[in-house]
């Protein structure tokens, strides 16, 4: 692979890719060969590896473990058409940082599903991601608001609530909770 | 007084640049990421990257690189090449380990690698560094690297452009460089 310059560096973002692992051997080889020479992209990564390392390794436990930790679920109905949720044991995953799990709280609306759940008083985001049976990925919003309305998704989902800081880190989580329609 | 030298006579000689002193500031950080990331491992990287600057010093004074902008290009051969000695060796060990019966040792970790990288105290400083930047630019960050998501990625959820956004990142990261800085002093 030819020399790289900075502005393919810059243009390629291959410090965000090298740090995810993303690149190919190929690409990764000839970034850290322009790196080793390089102050300035050397820095930059340097400060970019400083964010990542900032936060600590990140480690998700696989689909299928926390699918049977979701399966110690207790659902409780309470009122005309509002579901409770609490997760019995969230995974040890979902809570860095401690603090308790945030109830979810699900009903119907002509708009769609809606989820709601109390606000954190350290948020400054909420992540929520709806997942199918076998683990895909059906929908995933970021946001400030603590109501999120979606299309209810056939057959057997589960959702995920993630209580984010400004640093993107976890606050606490509600692991994986069913999403379940009003019988 | 002083005559003026002649035209045919020599050009002063400059003494050469201390390459031998300069070699740790200047490569130590580099090597262990170099190596982190081949080898998964952090403490391997350290000593993989000590290997490297002693045989490169070795070349030094034997006058092998005496051209400074052929030193980086040393640098990373060498290192590449212990790096490669180091597979060859672990692959042997583990094809002997496979013959005695017993499974290969687990497969060493890029990102657990990187974390070992950046020792604790300096994590906390670098958490407070970023508190101090704008909630726009540590919103970037975290996208591009906790979440590790691509720049089109992170502009389409901005309303931007990916190269706007990665202007965005190169200030953050060097508003953020500048408050270590401080920091440090």
């Amino acid at each position: 692979m030819p020399d790289l310059t900075c502005a393919e560096v810059d243009d390629r973002d291959l410090e965000s890719g090298y740090l995810a692992g993303r690149l190919t051997a190929e690409e990764a080889e000839a970034y850290e060969a322009h790196y080793f020479g390089c102050e300035r992209c050397w820095r930059t990564l340097e400060t970019a590896l400083a964010v990542r390392s900032a936060r600590g390794a990140r480690r998700r436990a696989p689909f299928a473990v926390r699918t049977l930790a979701a399966a110690a679920i207790a659902v409780i109905a309470v009122g005309a058409g509002w579901w409770v949720t609490r997760s019995a044991a969230p995974p040890v995953d979902a809570l860095r940082g401690g603090g308790e799990a945030p109830a979810v709280r699900m009903h119907e609306t002509p708009a769609g599903l809606a989820v709601a759940w109390a606000p954190h008083a350290r948020a400054d985001r909420y992540r929520l991601r709806v997942f199918s049976a076998d683990g895909g990925l059906l929908l995933e919003r970021l946001t400030e608001d603590t109501t999120v309305v979606f299309a209810p998704p056939p057959g057997a989902a589960f959702l995920d609530l993630t209580v984010l800081d400004a640093l993107r880190a976890v606050l606490s989580g509600s692991g994986l909770v069913p999403v379940m329609p009003p019988r | 007084m002083h005559p003026k030298p002649g035209p045919d006579a020599p050009a002063p000689t400059v003494p050469p640049p201390d390459l031998e002193a300069d070699l740790v500031p200047r490569f130590w950080g580099r090597l262990r990421v170099f190596s982190s990331r081949r080898l998964g491992d952090a403490a391997l990287a350290e000593d993989v990257a000590q290997e490297t600057l002693r045989r490169v010093v070795e070349a030094l004074r034997a006058g092998r690189v005496r051209d400074p902008v052929a030193l980086p290009a040393f640098v990373f051969e060498t290192a590449r090449h212990i790096c490669q000695q180091h597979v060859r060796t672990a692959g042997r060990e583990a094809r002997a380990l496979a013959r005695l019966g017993q499974g290969p040792p687990p497969e060493p970790r890029w990102p657990d690698a990187l974390a070992a990288l950046i020792a604790a105290e300096r994590r906390f400083a670098v958490r407070r560094a970023l508190s101090r930047l704008i909630p726009e630019e540590q919103h970037l960050l975290a996208g591009f690297y906790y979440e590790q998501l691509e720049a089109e990625e992170l502009a389409r959820r901005l309303g931007t452009t990916a190269g706007a956004v990665r202007v965005r990142k190169h200030r953050a990261l060097k508003r953020l460089a500048a408050l270590l800085a401080e920091d440090a002093r």
